[in-house]
């Protein structure tokens, strides 16, 4: 078992509580070179420092305790995205329909095909890279939206909600050479190679014309 | 305390307590009552005591009228009989008295003798006479007197009449003493005119206390026996006092007639009073004694008639009470809830045992229900037992088997990289063995599942089995419109098995035997259940079907695992059954039964029978 996972590196996370099945599913997805972190419980994975690269979740069904489709719940509640792949001894229909209802990637009877396994961890892992790139797009923008001063952020508010230089001048009671100051300050911090842009940034953050 | 008594004690306590109380009343009635007539028999004592005196005045009164008659009276006799009418009745002090009226009926002089100085003998035996009367009055309460009747006739009794008398007799004197005939000393006429008006007034009172006895009395009884000899002596004294004054006036003939008529007529209204005295005072203690015998016999009967309602309240309250525990007692004991208590009355106890019974039958009812309830839940947990049953079996042999898969998988592709990795491919393979050994494990702990334990096993009715088992397969059989025939031996003993398995193998059977006859139509779809016993072969227990029948050549595979004829079924059935007879040392066959059908028999040979 490998715990040590560097950053960058795509980790996989098995929850069963058979370790037969859990050693196996462990050589298999290294013998493709995938990081791999084992779990018996659900207890023991919430339990655990996880890393934050890319990653993923091979959850049993049967679990002692909780069932895998109730963890998945749990997991959305507690606002934690990652990737579900289920596998079950015996699955019937309802329980799959109901476990893609509630966004898992992928469910495998067991015993199942490796390709088909490995397929659904690239799947999974792809898409929780992509959540997580977008995640981090808004992470920096807000970051550098903290870094903007008082004046510059309701300047922001007041030009991406459409307002010429003059009328911000106005507006807010100062010439209209300072207003071009502080928002070319702002676009430049804000990193915004254009109005358009730094319309959408606005909006993705939330950034709204406060009533004075 | 109080509460912990049984009701019988209870009742005993009451019905004691009242018979107590009961008795306390009587007592003090009879306390009563005895006071009341012992006081009355005293009177009667005292009565009769002063009746036994009337001869001292007969014999005076007629002494100087007719001469030598006192020799009639013996003074000695009196004394006695004076003494026997005293008897034993307490407090009469007359003794002393009597010794004086003796000494002065003895000092009586035999012939007449003229004294006018008053000091006469005769008054002097009538003063004794009197005081005596009025002593033994005294002392036996007759002056106490309570009823207004009796006190009036004894007033006049016991010292009007000795009174009258004496003075019937002073006026005799005054007469007698003076000179026969001619003209009366001054002082004899003042003292005649004193006596007459005494006398007179004395009579008066008499006829007063006689009006106002009568009207005291109940009834006209004392007026008729009293009213006219009293009359006729007052008539008399009457006449006799005018005829004195007629004397002294003119100075006729002294007439003795008229004092002999007076004293004998005044005598005889005594006579008659003291007997009307004497027959009222019987009369009082006979009502007391009638009252007292009256209430002393209600109090027994009161008494009586309590302890018959005590007894008869035991009876209608602790018998039931009895058989109400009995009942429920019994019905504790053995659990039989038809039992009901045979109690009709219309009080308490009544409704008692009618909500009792109802109660009963509701609890019967609910056992129904529940035992409907389990052998439903029975029903439905062993139609299921199968089912769930090769699920778990499926699981537990799927988890190492898809971990074999799944390591080989990772063994291939260790192997099939680009640097072949031989040490994750040698474990890999190392755990796909573990997992193969862990399947067999897994198949080995269910094959040893059929043979538990013989602890487990208990005698068990097979008849009773069947019964059961039809109970349970009722459903399915009416599902396939199944006529069910059933032949059981009484005589089959018990065998030792595990009920619960041999339960399953029966349905089993059952439950096939049903749905092999699913195709039948052109025909009656026939099962019969049957037990019976041989010596040889030990208990049988036939399940016959009337359907399709088996394929003769593929007799001998039916009893092999997953082999089946059924669309749906898994094929493990018939030898999940075979097995679990096997492991009881019996024997599960199956026979084709001409023209149609097949019977399956488990023998339970060797079965060591209970």
């Amino acid at each position: 078992m490998n715990r040590k996972t560097s950053d960058g590196q795509p980790v996989v996370f098995v929850i069963d509580d058979d370790p037969s099945v859990r050693e196996a599913l462990s050589s298999l997805f290294r013998s493709v070179g995938l990081m791999v972190e084992l779990f018996t419980s659900t207890a023991e994975f919430l339990g655990t420092q996880r890393s934050v690269a890319s990653s993923c979740l091979v959850l049993d069904v049967r679990l002692p305790g909780v069932s895998g489709l109730d963890f998945q719940a749990e997991l959305a509640k507690a606002n934690i995205h990652i990737p579900i792949i289920f596998i079950t001894g015996h699955g019937d229909i309802p329980m799959t329909v109901k476990a893609m209802k509630a966004g898992a990637v992928e469910f495998l009877t067991k015993p199942f095909r490796d390709q088909d396994m490995l397929d659904a961890v690239q799947l999974a892992l792809a898409k929780d890279r992509a959540r997580r790139e977008s995640d981090k797009t808004t992470s920096d923008l807000r970051t550098s939206y903290e870094a903007l001063t008082a004046r510059e952020q309701e300047i922001m508010a007041l030009v991406t909600s459409g307002l010429m230089n003059k009328q911000i001048a106005a507006e807010i009671g100062v010439s209209e050479i300072t207003v071009k100051f502080h928002r070319g300050n702002v676009m430049r911090k804000m990193g915004a190679r254009s109005l358009a842009d730094l319309v959408n940034m606005a909006s993705t953050l939330g950034v709204r014309r406060t009533k004075s | 305390m109080f509460r912990n008594l049984s009701t019988s004690t209870k009742l005993l306590l009451l019905c004691g307590l009242f018979v107590l109380s009961l008795a306390v009343t009587a007592y003090s009635l009879v306390t009563a009552q005895q006071i009341a007539i012992q006081f009355a028999r005293k009177e009667l004592v005292g009565s009769r005591y002063i009746a036994a005196l009337r001869p001292v005045y007969d014999v005076t009164l007629a002494q100087q009228g007719e001469q030598g008659t006192v020799a009639l009276i013996r003074t000695d006799e009196l004394i006695r009989l004076l003494s026997e009418q005293r008897g034993s009745a307490a407090g009469f002090q007359t003794a002393e008295l009597e010794q004086a009226l003796a000494k002065a009926l003895r000092d009586l002089p035999m012939t007449t003798v003229i004294s006018a100085d008053g000091n006469d003998p005769v008054q002097n035996v009538l003063a004794r006479a009197r005081s005596l009367i009025v002593r033994a009055a005294d002392d036996s309460n007759l002056t106490l007197d309570p009823d207004i009747d009796t006190y009036y006739l004894q007033t006049i009794v016991t010292t009007k009449l000795p009174v009258w008398l004496a003075q019937l007799a002073q006026m005799r004197a005054l007469f007698d003493g003076s000179a026969p005939s001619g003209a009366f000393p001054e002082g004899h006429k003042v003292r005649f005119q004193v006596l007459d008006g005494v006398l007179r007034s004395t009579l008066d009172d008499v006829a007063n206390q006689l009006e106002a006895g009568f009207r005291g009395a109940n009834g006209p009884g004392v007026r008729e026996t009293t009213e006219g000899a009293v009359a006729t002596a007052i008539a008399a004294s009457r006449s006799y006092l005018d005829a004195l004054k007629a004397r002294m006036n003119d100075g006729s003939a002294a007439d003795s007639g008229s004092f002999a008529h007076a004293a004998v007529s005044a005598t005889a209204a005594w006579t008659a009073l003291q007997r009307e005295l004497d027959q009222l005072l019987q009369q009082r203690i006979d009502g007391l004694l009638a009252r007292l015998y009256g209430g002393l016999g209600l109090s027994g009967a009161l008494g009586l008639l309590s302890i018959l309602v005590a007894y008869l309240t035991y009876r209608h309250i602790v018998h039931p009470l009895k058989r109400f525990e009995a009942v429920a007692e019994t019905v504790r004991e053995t659990k039989d809830y038809r039992r009901r208590i045979d109690h009709q009355s219309d009080d308490e106890i009544g409704h008692l045992a009618v909500a009792f019974n109802d109660m009963l039958s509701e609890l019967s009812s609910a056992r129904e229900r529940e035992k409907a309830e389990q052998a439903e839940l029975a029903r439905a947990s062993k139609l299921t037992t199968m089912g769930a049953m090769t699920a778990s079996i499926a699981h537990e042999v799927n988890q190492p088997l898809a971990a074999v898969v799944t390591n080989g998988n990772a063994a291939l592709r260790w192997l099939a990289n680009a640097e072949p990795d031989l040490d994750e491919a040698r474990a890999a393979l190392k755990r796909i063995v573990d997992n193969g050994h862990r399947a067999s494990k897994i198949v080995g702990g269910i094959r040893a599942m059929f043979k538990k334990d013989l602890a487990e096993r208990a005698s068990v009715n097979v008849n009773d089995l069947a019964r059961e088992v039809l109970l349970l397969a009722n459903d399915n059989l009416e599902t396939y419109g199944v006529t069910l025939v059933t032949e059981l031996r009484d005589e089959v003993p018990e065998v030792l098995a595990d009920r619960v398995q041999l339960q399953q193998v029966l349905f089993n059977l059952i439950v096939n035997g049903a749905e092999a006859m699913a195709s039948v139509t052109d025909r009656e779809r026939l099962l019969r259940v049957s037990s019976d016993f041989h010596d040889t072969d030990g208990v049988v227990i036939t399940v016959a079907d009337s359907g399709t029948g088996i394929d003769p050549k593929d007799m001998n595979q039916i009893f092999e695992p997953f082999y089946t004829t059924k669309a749906t079924g898994m094929g493990m059935g018939l030898a999940i059954c075979k097995s679990i007879v096997e492991s009881h040392g019996g024997r599960l066959s199956a026979v084709p039964i001409e023209p149609w059908g097949t019977a399956f028999q488990i023998t339970m040979t060797g079965v060591k029978v209970a």
